[in-house]
């Protein structure tokens, strides 16, 4: 498991904190427009 | 800057318009609606976030490494890309003038073509623009014109965004919401500035001159540049630069390439550059004593800092050029720690510097291994590609685990070795490395 992480963070960081990011953005864009 | 804070400036930057938005005196609409301009914020910060993130900032870079900048300012893009192409079509209310009684826009996206042009003329821009960054590799479009292009593109976009947000947006008509949009796209057009007025500006008054071109191995020259009234660079072993060589800094002209000299030889700086694009074609014909300029340094392949026992450097072809500049500085300040450099490239011939890198392996704390992809009759060393079995024979000891591993080469070669590096037990914080493919 520990290696998966490792690998991940290596090989595939950038898509990693790619999709955290956009994890986010639409976290964001819904807390938005689910305010009301 | 610290990568965390870095990462908490850009996200309250992205983020901050749509709280802005959200906390202020407008009501919700349908949720619809509300996606579609809550897109349409987050697609317009992300796009002016982006002019930070270009890998010319050393304040940005400097911690994170350009790869990783890189990287994000590709990535993030496309985001905004998406979500910008779904902000016009999510809209649910009617397309029609405001009505006069509703002055918070409640009921109506507006349909006025004043407000709107510039957002159509964005919208059919942005991705033309985006496709244009992704096929920059492409043959006949050069260096040059790509990044004139790109810089004034998205000025040009960040501007009519700016326009159509302000003039259509129906949260953007808060006083203080406005006054953040302008604010930012103020700093993304400063940024532009510097990097396409200022430092030029400061370039011009550092010349530099070049002292020798030639050639060093199967299509590497070695250039070698001397400055010109200034006490020269400041800079780490393994770093790069946007090197100009002829040319005006206002043109643009330049490309990255790693420095392979050592700071602690002197003032005079060394490149190792591989006939590729369109400039390094014609490395043989520029004259001595050609005006260079130097943006940089850039990069983050530094081992000065790290108290790592030991160093393993990996690289292939000219990738060699940052890790032949610390091993000669490492050597230079007869450094204690063992290194091991494992040097790959097709044949023998294209080896650079082979006899300076035997004469350091002389040396007990330097080993170096020579690999050839296509090794001629009588080649004794390894050969073939540096695998799993190969980097396990030199570094699977307890010892070398814990040493600092530093990658340079072709993107290809880099993912398998940080991939055999792994499997052999290698912290992913212990390993460095630059793809070399920048914008």
């Amino acid at each position: 498991m520990i290696d998966r992480i490792r690998r991940i963070h290596t090989q595939g960081r950038s898509h990693l904190y790619w999709w955290s990011f956009n994890l986010l953005v639409c976290a964001a864009l819904l807390a938005f427009a689910l305010r009301g | 800057m610290n990568p965390r804070l870095l990462v908490a400036i850009s996200l309250s930057v992205i983020l901050l318009p749509l709280v802005l938005a959200a906390i202020g005196a407008r009501p919700p609409r349908s949720l619809l609606d509300e996606l579609a301009s809550g897109a349409g914020m987050l697609a317009f910060s992300i796009i002016l976030l982006e002019f930070a993130l270009s890998g010319r900032f050393r304040v940005i870079s400097g911690k994170i490494g350009m790869d990783v900048t890189m990287r994000a300012h590709q990535r993030i893009a496309r985001t905004a890309l998406v979500i910008a192409l779904l902000h016009p079509f999510l809209y649910q209310a009617e397309w029609n003038p405001p009505y006069p009684w509703d002055v918070i826009r409640l009921e109506t996206v507006t349909s006025d073509l004043a407000s709107l042009w510039s957002g159509m003329l964005a919208f059919v821009l942005l991705p033309a623009f985006i496709a244009l960054a992704i096929m920059r590799g492409q043959p006949n479009y050069t260096y040059e014109t790509w990044r004139l292009s790109h810089g004034v593109g998205a000025v040009v976009i960040a501007g009519l965004v700016l326009h159509h947000t302000l003039s259509a947006g129906r949260y953007a008509q808060d006083p203080v919401l406005a006054a953040v949009w302008i604010a930012l796209s103020a700093l993304a057009l400063i940024s532009f500035l510097w990097v396409y007025a200022a430092a030029p500006l400061l370039q011009l008054r550092r010349p530099w001159r070049v002292e020798s071109i030639r050639p060093v191995a199967e299509r590497i020259w070695e250039v070698e540049i001397a400055p010109e009234g200034h006490r020269g660079l400041d800079y780490k072993a393994g770093q790069f630069v946007w090197l100009n060589l002829g040319n005006s800094p206002f043109s643009h002209r330049e490309n990255p390439f790693s420095i392979s000299s050592a700071p602690g030889s002197g003032p005079n700086v060394q490149f190792l550059i591989k006939e590729l694009g369109d400039l390094t074609r014609s490395l043989g014909s520029i004259p001595q004593g050609t005006r260079a300029y130097v943006d940089g340094p850039h990069g983050n392949l530094i081992v000065a800092g790290h108290d790592a026992p030991g160093l393993g450097l990996i690289t292939g072809g000219v990738g060699i050029a940052p890790l032949i500049g610390i091993l000669r500085q490492l050597a230079l300040d007869d450094d204690p720690r063992p290194r091991v450099l494992v040097y790959a490239d097709r044949t023998p011939e294209q080896f650079v510097h082979r006899a300076e890198l035997e004469a350091l392996a002389l040396d007990a704390r330097t080993d170096v291994v020579f690999v050839a992809d296509e090794p001629p009759d009588g080649w004794t060393g390894p050969s073939g590609r540096v695998d799993h079995a190969l980097l396990g024979n030199l570094f699977d000891t307890p010892e070398r685990r814990d040493w600092l591993f530093v990658l340079c080469g072709p993107p290809p070669m880099l993912t398998s070795v940080e991939d055999a590096l792994i499997d052999i037990g290698i912290a992913s914080n212990r390993i460095l490395s630059e793809k070399f493919d920048y914008d």
